[in-house]
């Protein structure tokens, strides 16, 4: 009888004990939205949706894809790194869900950050194999690294005319002089506080307005500059300094 | 009685845990043979978990590959429009099939498959797995123009081939689902890796000034700007594996990408083609509309044509095109063609 009823432990604790989720492991679901406005913007919109900015360009989106990095989660007990970084792709449904894992303790006052692009440190070229591997590289005369972000579609210039544009983010660089080759890091971190994570798998969704991408603080019209910005500097400062506004904070639940 | 019990069981546990049939032949896994820069530069290939690379599955896809039985009156292989010679195309524009059909569409190239991760092959992504992809050819009337049942008797009645699959899959019942799977593997091996350039890239060769500045032209936005679709020196694959409408047409005669999703977004789309390989491979473009790399250079310069779906990417479409110099067109031709990978063509594992 003894020798049963310590078989009967010993296959409890075989069925049970590789299971065990009790050691503090927590999962946190992230979601990014986008919208145009307060106008949700899915894979469907792309090519198919007029949007119009500030400036008055009429223009659609055919393709949006950015980086963020340096996710991190921290309350009273510290700081969480949840990942290095994720290429949000709105054409790839996959890409706008992911998950991350690690020890958080629940908290009203969680302050949820990531960084748009990467950080100068992190932004070294060819040594993510992910990114290469979806062709999200920059060029060595433009400093070499990542993107941070393309946004192409067309829109109607002030001539009626359709014309691209391709909006894309990258570290700032003045090469104009070789002998003084300027670059300053364009990425951003975007903070949000007051983050309630209230349980475990718990879903954080946030949101990009990317009309934001063309108005604040700096207006930006396409008549002037659509093309052809990863070399210029100056378009990317005002892009950086936009950037700061698009990203909202839309829940956690 | 309860330790007979308690032994009884573990007996059936360890038993049918370890199923180890010792009749069953096993064939021989195979890791791909996997370039030292891909290695350094690329995420790992794409191995379907349904069909592992073995040295028997790959030696049986070899076979079928280059088996004119697949077609209708024994007349084309695989090869026969995928020939190792051209980069496993052809120098045809279009591909005459068994009896002497031609289509629309230029053969396309097959190499580093396995690093297609959106899987969608063909130049308008019509077939979603290397295994599909497989399935299509041999039923085709202007290529293969065959009967699968007739293939599969033909194969089954062979003196060598019910042993071959016994050997790769433990059957040797033949079906399409594992001629297909066969020749999967055989093509996931093709890889391309050891160019001039890839050389380069590992101090092992230099460049001359001219292929330097072709470089250079297609890496600069205000040049070239190839890299946006075709890749750069961080990803050796010279494709991103997309599709993109890249001015070809004002008017569309092939849908391409639009005819598969039914989308009009989509329409004039085909698949980046890699750029490896250019010195065997001509024709160019999906309808091999071009003879040379000059042909190329220059549409690229002066020919493109605006269209509803025209990439934005193509910046400078309203202008015609990039507007080249002579020097930069020359240079970057240069360039192009050191990304031509000789041992690859002339690999004996990729040869009948």
């Amino acid at each position: 009888m003894k020798i049963l009823r310590f078989f009967i432990i010993f296959l409890l604790i075989i069925f049970f004990g590789c299971d065990n989720n009790d050691d503090g492991i927590n999962t946190i679901n992230f979601q990014f939205t986008h919208s145009w406005g307060n106008q949700p913007i899915s894979e469907s919109d792309l090519e198919n949706t007029l949007y119009t900015n500030v400036s008055g360009n009429e223009l659609n989106i055919t393709r949006l894809r950015y980086l963020i990095s340096d996710i991190q989660l921290t309350n009273q007990d510290g700081t969480l790194n949840l990942g290095n970084h994720q290429l949000i792709d709105l054409s790839n449904e996959e890409s706008l869900r992911f998950t991350a894992n690690g020890n958080v303790l629940f908290s009203e006052n969680t302050t949820l950050s990531f960084r748009f692009g990467l950080s100068n440190e992190d932004n070294i070229d060819g040594i993510y194999t992910d990114l290469n591997t979806a062709n999200f590289n920059v060029p060595n005369m433009l400093g070499g690294g990542y993107h941070y972000m393309q946004l192409d579609g067309s829109f109607t210039d002030d001539s009626n005319a359709n014309q691209p544009y391709n909006f894309h983010a990258i570290r700032a660089i003045d090469n104009t002089d070789s002998n003084n080759i300027i670059t300053t890091d364009t990425s951003f971190v975007v903070t949000f506080s007051n983050v309630n994570i209230s349980r475990d798998n718990i879903t954080i969704t946030v949101n990009m307005d990317i009309s934001q991408w063309f108005t604040n603080p700096n207006t930006w019209d396409l008549n002037l500059a659509s093309t052809g910005l990863m070399g210029d500097y100056d378009a990317q400062i005002v892009m950086s300094q936009n950037g700061n506004n698009v990203f909202s904070f839309t829940s956690a639940e | 009685m309860q330790r007979s019990l308690i032994i009884f069981f573990f007996s059936i546990v360890i038993v049918s845990c370890g199923s180890n049939n010792s009749e069953e032949y096993t064939p021989v896994p195979v890791n791909l043979q996997i370039p030292e820069l891909f290695q350094q530069r690329l995420i790992n290939p794409l191995i379907p978990t349904d069909n592992p690379l073995t040295e028997e599955g790959i030696s049986l896809g070899k076979k079928l590959f280059f088996d004119r039985r697949l077609s209708k009156n024994n007349s084309k292989s695989c090869a026969s429009c995928h020939n190792p010679n051209n980069a496993f195309t052809d120098v045809a524009q279009f591909s005459v099939g068994v009896d002497g059909q031609i289509g629309t569409r230029n053969s396309m190239p097959l190499f580093n498959l396995a690093w297609n991760f959106n899987e969608r092959f063909a130049w308008d992504g019509s077939e979603l797995s290397l295994e599909r992809q497989a399935l299509e050819p041999i039923t085709n009337p202007i290529e293969m123009d065959s009967d699968w049942q007739d293939v599969l008797d033909k194969l089954q009645q062979d003196s060598e081939y019910p042993n071959l699959f016994f050997q790769a899959f433990g059957t040797n019942i033949i079906d399409s689902d594992l001629v297909v799977k066969a020749i999967a593997q055989f093509e996931r091996t093709l890889i391309s890796g050891s160019s001039k350039f890839d050389r380069y890239l590992q101090g092992n060769a230099e460049l001359t000034s001219e292929e330097l500045n072709g470089f250079n032209v297609f890496m600069d936005e205000d040049r070239g700007d190839c890299f946006h679709c075709h890749g750069s020196d961080n990803n050796p694959l010279w494709t991103d594996n997309s599709f993109h409408n890249n001015g070809l047409n004002a008017t569309f005669t092939d849908l391409g990408l639009g005819a598969i999703t039914g989308d009009p977004n989509d329409n004039g789309k085909f698949k980046s083609p890699s750029l490896r390989n250019l010195a065997f491979t001509a024709p160019y473009m999906h309808d091999g509309r071009f003879a040379t790399l000059e042909e190329v250079i220059n549409f690229y310069s002066e020919g493109l044509q605006i269209s509803s779906t025209i990439d934005p990417l193509m910046k400078k479409a309203n202008q015609g095109g990039v507007q080249l110099s002579d020097q930069d067109k020359a240079d970057l031709k240069a360039f192009l063609l050191t990304l031509s990978d000789n041992e690859f063509i002339n690999n004996p594992d990729f040869r009948e």
